[in-house]
Parts: structure tokens; sequence; C-alpha cells
């Protein structure tokens, strides 16, 4: 059964009408031929029209940065790449809902951080199976990446364990802001959160991370 | 797609946080078929955008003819009764469910009926071979894993079967066998429920 959407903003629970897109949300005449090189917004525009290549393409652009997301939220590799999918079903589902001429990527993110928090304080109800048991070799994972993919994983233990003594909102914010590089009146998208609020997140996230990684270090 | 790069604040990190945003950066790698299965879930729980809007319109025709036929101008839609369809879509369960039509226009009550028809129930059929056993039932998250909710009837040959009209969506599901054995489908994808710790089979209900 569909659920309730609370992806976009309340005053944007009516599908937009087809007259309702602006200009801008179209394919402009100057997008280039390769539909890869698209700009988001055109893929947006054609993705709404029903084509499910533009969808593809979307998903492949923004995959890598949502599951880095959910990683560095706490979730471990197999509800990040649950929350990872299921943010992108529902923004699929919400496409239609999308405000014309909105910023995608805040957008994107305000639904991954929902279903991050979700799995977070739901934990996992249920968890993938191997069917098929054959050596873990040949069903390479992203645990399965050999070391040189980790820049550092002894390092990352430690700013992982850091992480891991945030406040969710704090930890929320500083990677949106300090990884995701994203500006604040997209992180108010995103988190729902004031001006000023996000700042003192991110600021004592900050302060916090850099007193607890001069213990671990 | 890279990564911006870090927006300056009025608190630079230190060295150790640096390294630390640095690392937390690292992109990690898709894995195999992650986009395939990430398109291809949203497609069968979804549909396509532009098969939604051939659906609205058609549900559009079929309530303007309704409306037409003496069935309403738009407040006499809230006194349909059960049983009126529109295709297979219960119009008692819109009506009942939807606000009034914003004079003018049918565009919110047609996007509402577009949206029912996507989630209508679909027959699902349940299958399992089980010579041997005397009672077969299929339980899941869609009857509240009740083992008297969803008996299964044997031909000749012990193939158990039922059919269960589920909405579209991802449903968890097991078989009970005699009342008392806990068997998984062996047909689809297994999956664990950790609160519980038994597996569970797994089927991807959606509209061509």
């Amino acid at each position: 059964m569909r659920s309730p959407l609370r992806l976009v903003p309340p005053d944007d629970d009516d599908p937009p009408s087809a007259t309702g897109s602006s200009p801008s949300d179209a394919p402009p005449a100057t997008e280039p031929a390769d539909p890869r090189e698209w700009s988001t917004g055109a893929l947006v525009a054609a993705a709404r029209e029903g084509d499910v290549t533009a969808f593809r393409l979307l998903v492949e652009r923004y995959y890598a940065r949502c599951l880095r997301f959910a990683r560095n939220m706490g979730l471990d590799v197999e509800d990040a790449e649950e929350a990872v999918q299921d943010a992108l079903v529902r923004v699929h589902g919400a496409l239609d809902r999308f405000a014309p001429g909105a910023a995608f990527e805040p957008w994107l993110f305000r639904i991954l951080a929902n279903r991050c928090r979700s799995t977070r304080s739901r934990g996992r109800w249920w968890r993938r199976i191997q069917v098929d048991l054959s050596p873990r070799s040949a069903h390479p994972d992203v645990e399965s990446i050999p070391a040189p993919a980790e820049p550092d994983a002894d390092w990352r233990d430690v700013i992982v364990r850091a992480l891991d003594t945030l406040p969710a909102e704090q930890r929320e914010a500083f990677l949106l802001r300090h990884v995701e590089g994203m500006e604040y009146h997209d992180m108010m998208a995103v988190t729902g959160a004031g001006l000023s609020a996000l700042k003192m997140r991110v600021k004592r996230a900050s302060d916090a991370l850099r007193a607890r990684l001069k213990e671990l270090v | 797609m890279t990564t911006p790069p870090p927006p300056s604040s009025g608190h630079e990190p230190d060295a150790a946080l640096a390294r630390a945003v640095a690392a937390l950066r690292h992109l990690p790698d898709v894995p195999p078929g992650a986009v395939d299965r990430a398109v291809a879930a949203a497609v069968a729980r979804n549909g396509i955008p532009g098969r939604r809007s051939v659906a609205a319109a058609w549900l559009a025709r079929a309530a303007g003819l309704l409306l037409a036929a003496g069935l309403g101008a738009a407040g006499a839609t809230w006194g349909l009764g059960r049983g009126h369809l529109v295709g297979d879509v219960p119009v008692a369960k819109i009506a009942q469910n939807s606000p009034p039509p914003a004079a003018g226009g049918l565009g919110r009550y047609v996007a509402e009926a577009a949206v029912a028809a996507e989630e209508r129930p679909i027959e699902t059929p349940f299958v399992l071979a089980r010579q041997a056993a005397k009672r077969v039932a299929v339980v899941g998250d869609f009857n509240g894993w009740n083992p008297n909710a969803n008996a299964m009837t044997a031909d000749a040959r012990g193939v158990w079967t039922t059919t269960v009209p589920l909405p579209p969506g991802r449903h968890a599901y097991a078989f009970v066998v005699d009342g008392t054995v806990w068997v998984t489908d062996p047909r689809a994808p297994v999956v664990r429920d950790p609160d519980y710790g038994r597996d569970q089979s797994v089927v991807l209900v959606g509209h061509p």
C-alpha cells in the first residue's frame, strides 16, 4: 500500500498541472544530444514524463552519493543500500508531485534522510539472506571491495566511532554541510530545521568531532 | 559526479577534522546491479508516470460518464452507494476517501482515483508442494501472520494453492504446514526477520 509521503512540502500535495511546469523544467534546446550529459533538471523533467531511461540516469548520477550519505549516517552496508533504494523508489513515485523548478538534490536528500532516520530508529526489520550461498567473491558488494577502495580503513573506523558519538541531527547537519557540500538554505529544505539551528548543529558537531578525534588518534 | 568543495565557514576545521572530512567524502563503489534494482523496484512499485497520466485520463472520462448519467453533479458523487465500479475501482471507496471535487474541475478527484487504480489489489497465487501435509496456510504481513486467515487447498498430487489479493508492493510471507511447521517458499527469495530469527519469503507485487 502506498504510504503517505511526507516527501514534499505540504503545499505540494496536489500534483502540478501540465501547464504548471516552468519552462526551465523542460529539457532546453541547448541540452546535449547524449542524455547522459543532460542537466539534472532536464533528466527530472524527462523522468516526470515517463522516460525510464532518464530516471535511470538520475539514479546512476546520485546512487554513490546517496550510498555514501546513508553509510556516513551510520547504516551498515545492507541497511544503507535498502534506504537508498527505498528513497529512490519514493522519489520516482512522487516525481509528478515534485514542485516544478525546485532543486532536485535537496528534495532527494530530504527523502533519503527520512529513510535513514526511519531505518535507524526502527532497526532493521528484515535482513536479506543470499539464496545463492556461493563464495562471497561471486557476489561482490561494498564490504568486499578491496582495501584500496577505502582510503584508510583504520582511519575511517576512527572517524565513524567519532561520528557515532554525535546526536543524529548534528551528525546529519555536519555531513550535509561538510561532506555533501550543501548550502544552508538547501539544508533547511532537507532537514526542516531553521538556519540558526543548523549553523549551531554544524558548529557543535565540528567542535565535538575535533575533540573526539584528538582522543581517538 | 564530483562532490562540491567544502563550504567555507567561520570555523575551519583543523587538520584532523579536514582529514576526516576527506575520508568521509570518499565515494563508495556502487554495488553491481544496484542501479538496475532500484529502477526496477521503482517501476514495479509506481508504474511509469506517463502511464499514470493515461489512467487518470481514462478515469476522468469514466467519472464524466457517470456524472453525465445522472449519478451526479459533483455533490451527488458523495451519495454513491457501495458496489458501483469504475472499471474495477470501487467508486464508493474513492468517494468516501476523497474530498469533493473542487469547483471547476475534477483534478483532485481524478488524481486520487488514479492512485486508487494503481493500488488496487492483485490476485497473487501461492503454491507449495507438500504431499504429506494435512493442512497448509499462507501467512504474511498482509494477514497479520495469521495461520487461520488464508488456508490453502490441495490437489490430488499434494500441491497446495491459494490466491490472495495483495496491494502492489513487497510482501513477506511463509507457509505454515499442519499448524506447526514454518516453511519458506522454495521458489522465492528468502529474507530473515532479525526480531524473530526466522526466515521469510518475499514476493514483489505490481501491475504489469
